[in-house]
């Protein structure tokens, strides 16, 4: 029976190694339980061979271990663990200790783990705001002394018995010994059952101050390479306050970051479904943590494809070892004018002008590229571009601010980029000053965020990607942070102080001396601290912010300098190292984190300067490469092997319309001339720019700003008013072009450099010249055949600016 | 040795047979007391714990008889006005509801009533004797005839679990406090809902009616005691107080109407001048939760019982 057992299970390949994860453990308590992994290695993969290994230990009368890798302590000693399968083998160390103490089952770090992981308290059920049938439990175990008196002593004890613990309603319901609407949560001969039933026989201790806290957690594997249709057993383990490490993987919620790659179960178990990575989140006790899993596109590329990328620093490096673990080829490399049009408008939000890309593309020096992003870095253009987007993050618009006010807080952002302030000094002025708003228009942000709740969560937002909102009513559900870190978080904003100033629209801002925000359940406030920082004393006299701004920019907050360069990396590349790009919650991991950690260290490295990591990506290879697919990337839109093709935003189309029809757009109240791009309110009316997805600086929030196609931007450029009336302008291009007599084919090549950034090729020419030729009218009076001609041309123009070729950057 | 039984019941498409291991307590258990009742005489204390009634004296507080044979935790005893019986109520969680008749002099049952879809937590006699009032977990309450244990009447308004009754004085009117955060006031006779005071802004859990029958004190979840005075077709707020730090547990007027002692989750206990809610006194920080307070038919002392199994008789009100 056994021999064919064995028979019957997969074959192993012959492993370079296997290794017992993990290599050392210890075992506290008599319920202590530990899972081992045997993790082989072979030829670059990795294989979970936990189920097919001998296991075995080599004393027994200190812990045994069954077929499956699990270990018992036995008595207090030590003891080696070995996993052998295929002529290899590996060990582990094992300690034991305090085997035959007294062992009670904690409410905070045992029933409430069970509770969570049963679903009894989640946000369906009975973690609802208003509960379930009259029984209501905090959020996935968010207050545990709330819990604990509502299962032990509220509605006069009803839901645990002590005189007869196995007739608790805490029992009954959850194993459907009667009837529970939520079916069987577990099953009354399950460790979950032992848990609650053991713990309400010990008398159902209450939680404690001295329980140890989970401090982090760690997984294995962390990270792996794994064949398709793979199947890995991940083993979780916290570590406590009191230097307790447990196997906690049975009590932990999984869940899967792209479920077309990996999948993975109630217990931990992952099945590989498809190539590509998947990060496999790990939720416990408001800890988080993921194992990286990848699984190479099932083909073989030459080598010679990774030496042949165009690397010219360090990002192409990251870039090319990841496409290379995962079996991707990059594109080639983007010709001169894909370039050059892509490095206007990623940024500066404008076309290059016909001369421009004449002399682009005439230019034979080696290092043009260089020095067109060099000359980009220092135009007005990048000002303008960069100013409009730390407005949108800052929310600078006249719907909270006086005009005055509004121009005084885009002056100053606008002065930072001009210059190339270094982002850590930028913010820091935001929340180190004090004074008047007209003369350090920094302080209107706390004119826009005159809640402290709004401030809180924007600034998080803004600054860190960290979204927290959850967390102001319970601990946030999949993330770490707790409703309690929000509130002291919060009331470091709670002594900013507003009053009016010397004219309308001036206010001064100060730091009062009281004030706090109170943790709404506990009706009190909390000594304020950063997120996961140490706190100030409630009574400490200094203004709150300024430890709050310290804690920010500091080197050591990488949420910081992260949520910075992820924000820019996507301008260029078309999606955040880590998406969305304002979702840099710990477990939303990058998509390639090793070459996050090393653009980040290179931007803090370099003193915060924006300028210094738009010059890093931009003369990168990996920016440079083509838009066009190759055989192994056309799925790819994470790993950087092409540039993503993407529709320009609604302010830059507009420009670029009004930049080759030679007709700028009216804005009622700025200057005639004023691009979309060095509007400073977002309240400017325009039907194009809201239809086709301008924020209006409402919301915190990348998504403000929409992408998403609608019919009414296709009817606002086939139809709309706005590029038909720009090209029939009196002095708009068309009739430009008519008095200065171009001929058809200059004026097509005009045309094409200047809306497409290249000259028209041959097949394009030919029925151009054409329909141009065609459209001639060689008869009647002067001005009927100029009009004509000026017809074709306006034709022309509007096919050429609707196209995609036109309102898509690639 | 573990035993194995067998709970058969009902789910809601199949008979469901589920085996519950037999996990005894590892530790004696000094069972909870969830009510407290004066007999009138003032010398016999009925106490509602696990499966039995406890009849001790308060001079000596001892026990001097058990009434066993409840379906689990007995949570609600009262005496009926002459002293001879007394009314237990309790029943299974998310079951049934049960309330026990018993002679008072002679220690015996004199009928089992079943009734409720889940465990009664209130019971009191009407006044005359003739009738006993019950409040569920099941959102009802009735009203059953002690003499044969038939149900007179359903009272069926609360939208949540009714945790305390009380009847007026004259015998015609029954107020019930409910989770749903409503007081209602009843026709005892045709068990009408009259009218209903929304003003607790969390669930309620305990109740007490002046002993002049004029106003009506309820406190819940919001820590808050309210006064109404009770009117023919409403009821006015005459006070509010948010007296304690956590939800208030339980309530009673002292016989002369004066004061009115309240406990609450945070174990604090207190009294308070019923007509200013003006604190007289406040206890020190008790060892559990005091779930049930009862004044000695005289005033002179209050008999309080804990979640942890204690009793404590108090004497002096300040």
């Amino acid at each position: 029976m056994k021999l064919f057992a064995l028979l019957a299970l997969p074959a192993l390949l012959a492993a370079d190694s296997l290794k017992v994860l993990p290599d050392s453990a210890i075992l506290r308590g008599p319920e202590a339980r530990h899972q081992f992994l045997a993790e082989a290695t072979s030829s670059g993969h990795q294989e979970d061979w936990t189920k097919n290994a001998q296991w075995t230990s080599s004393n027994p009368a200190v812990a045994t271990v069954d077929a499956t890798g699990l270990v018992t302590p036995v008595s207090d000693g030590d003891s080696m663990i070995t996993a052998a399968a295929n002529g290899v083998s590996s060990s582990a160390k094992i300690h034991v200790t305090a085997a035959h103490e007294p062992f009670t089952w904690t409410f905070q770090n045992d029933v409430l783990p069970v509770m969570t992981k049963a679903g009894c308290n989640q946000g369906a059920c009975h973690g609802a705001l208003a509960g379930k049938n009259g029984f209501k439990l905090t959020l996935r175990g968010y207050d545990p002394a709330a819990d604990y008196e509502t299962l032990t002593r509220v509605s006069l004890g009803r839901r645990i018995n002590l005189s007869d613990p196995s007739h608790s309603l805490m029992l009954l319901k959850p194993t459907m010994a009667i009837g529970h609407g939520g079916g069987q949560r577990f099953k009354p001969d399950s460790l979950e059952y032992r848990v609650i039933s053991e713990w309400i026989a010990a008398g159902a201790p209450r939680p404690q101050d001295s329980d140890a806290t989970v401090k982090a957690l760690e997984v294995y594997p962390a990270a792996a390479t794994l064949k398709p249709g793979a199947e890995q057993q991940l083993v979780v383990r916290a570590k406590y306050s009191d230097g307790n490490v447990r196997d906690v993987t049975r009590w932990v919620k999984f869940s899967s970051s792209d479920e077309g790659v990996a999948t993975v179960d109630d217990w931990g178990h992952v099945k590989m479904n498809g190539s590509g990575e998947a990060a496999i989140t790990l939720w416990y006790q408001s800890k988080v943590l993921y194992s990286r899993l990848n699984v190479p596109f099932d083909r073989k590329i030459d080598p010679e494809v990774y030496s042949k990328f165009d690397q010219h620093n360090y990002i192409d490096e990251f870039v090319a070892a990841k496409l290379k673990a995962l079996h991707i080829a990059p594109s080639k490399s983007s010709d001169d004018a894909t370039f050059l049009r892509r490095a206007y408008l990623d940024a500066t939000g404008t076309l290059p002008t016909s001369e421009a890309v004449e002399n682009f593309l005439a230019d034979k020096s080696p290092d043009k590229r260089a020095r067109l992003v060099d000359q980009l870095l220092d135009s007005d253009e990048y000002v303008d571009y960069w100013s409009y987007k730390w407005s949108d993050l800052m929310l600078v618009s006249s719907r909270k601010l006086a005009p005055k006010a509004m121009w005084s807080f885009y002056n100053w952002i606008r002065d930072s980029v001009r210059q190339d302030k270094p982002w850590n000094k930028m913010v820091n002025e935001i929340f180190t000053s004090s004074g008047d708003t007209l003369q350090n228009g920094a302080l209107n942000y706390y004119v826009v965020h005159k809640d402290p709740i709004d401030l809180t969560e924007n600034a998080t937002l803004a600054f860190m990607g960290q979204r927290i909102t959850c967390a102001r009513c319970h601990n946030h559900p999949l993330e770490k942070w707790t409703q309690k870190q929000y509130y002291q978080m919060a009331n470091l904003f709670s002594r900013v102080g507003l009053k009016s100033g010397a004219e309308p629209g001036d206010m001064v801002v100060y730091a009062k001396t009281s004030g706090d925000i109170d943790l709404p359940r506990l009706a009190r406030p909390l000594p304020p601290a950063p997120l996961d920082a140490p706190s100030i004393p409630l009574d400490s006299p200094e203004d709150r912010r300024l430890p709050f701004a310290k804690w920010l920019t500091s080197p050591e907050n990488t949420m910081f300098s992260r949520s910075i360069v992820n924000r820019v990396w996507a301008n260029f590349l078309g999606r955040g190292l880590v998406d969305p790009v304002d979702d840099l919650r710990s477990t939303n991991p990058a998509s390639n984190e090793e070459l996050f950690t090393a653009v980040t260290k290179d931007f803090t490295d370099h003193n915060y300067q924006i300028k210094h990591l738009i010059r890093t990506i931009m003369t990168s290879g990996t920016y440079q490469l083509s838009a066009e697919a190759n055989a192994t990337n056309q799925d790819d839109n994470k790993y950087y092997s092409k540039y993503i093709v993407r529709r320009l935003p609604a302010e830059v189309i507009l420009d670029a319309m009004s930049q080759v029809t030679s007709a700028p757009t009216r804005f009622d109240g700025y200057p005639l001339g004023t691009r979309a791009e060095q509007l400073p309110d977002v309240r400017v009316q325009s039907q194009f720019l809201t239809s086709f997805g301008r924020p209006q600086r409402i919301l915190c929030d990348a998504a403000e700003r929409s992408q998403a196609p609608s019919i009414a931007q296709a009817l606002h450029v086939i139809n709309g008013d706005t590029l038909n009336k720009k090209l029939s302008a009196p002095d708009a291009f068309p009739a430009l072009a008519l008095k200065l007599g171009l001929s058809d084919s200059r004026l097509l090549d005009t045309l094409f450099l200047s809306a497409y950034s290249r000259y028209p090729e041959e097949a394009e020419k030919e029925p151009m010249l054409k329909a141009l030729e065609q459209a001639r009218v060689n008869q009647g009076s002067s001005e009927v055949r100029a009009d004509a001609r000026k017809k074709a041309i306006e034709d022309m123009m509007w096919a050429m600016l609707s196209s995609k070729e036109f309102l898509f950057t690639y | 040795m573990r035993t194995l039984f067998t709970l058969f019941t009902f789910a809601a498409t199949a008979l469901a047979a589920v085996t519950i291991p037999d996990v005894p307590p590892r530790h004696p258990v000094k069972p909870q007391i969830s009510s407290i009742a004066w007999r009138p005489d003032g010398k016999l204390l009925a106490l509602g714990t696990y499966k039995e009634v406890r009849l001790v004296d308060p001079a000596t507080q001892q026990v001097v008889a058990t009434l066993p044979g409840h379906a689990e935790q007995v949570r609600s005893v009262a005496f009926s006005a002459d002293g001879k019986l007394l009314a237990a109520a309790g029943g299974l969680p998310a079951r049934s509801g049960e309330v026990k008749i018993w002679d008072v002099d002679s220690r015996k049952e004199l009928i089992t009533i079943k009734g409720h879809s889940d465990c009664i937590y209130s019971v009191a006699f009407s006044p005359d004797g003739k009738t006993i009032a019950t409040a569920s977990y099941d959102k009802l309450l009735y009203l059953w005839n002690v003499a044969d244990g038939q149900q007179v009447r359903k009272l069926k308004d609360h939208i949540d679990a009714v945790y305390a009754l009380a009847w007026t004085p004259d015998g015609k009117r029954i107020a019930s406090a409910s989770a749903d955060r409503g007081v209602k006031i009843w026709d005892a006779t045709t068990g009408e809902r009259l009218y209903t005071m929304s003003d607790a802004t969390d669930g309620l859990s305990a109740i007490a009616i002046s002993p002049d029958g004029k106003s009506v004190a309820a406190g819940g979840l919001d820590k808050t005691i309210r006064v109404w005075t009770l009117g023919d077709k409403g009821a006015k707020l005459d006070r509010t107080l948010i007296a304690h730090e956590d939800a208030i547990l339980s309530l009673a007027f002292s016989p002369d109407g004066k004061f009115l002692v309240s406990s609450a989750a945070d174990r604090s206990m207190k009294i308070f001048h019923a007509d200013t809610l003006e604190e007289v006194r406040a206890f020190p920080t008790q060892s559990d939760w005091v779930q049930t307070v009862a004044f000695s038919p005289d005033g002179k002392r209050f008999a309080v019982g804990r979640f942890d199994g204690t009793l404590s008789i108090i004497t002096g009100v300040n």
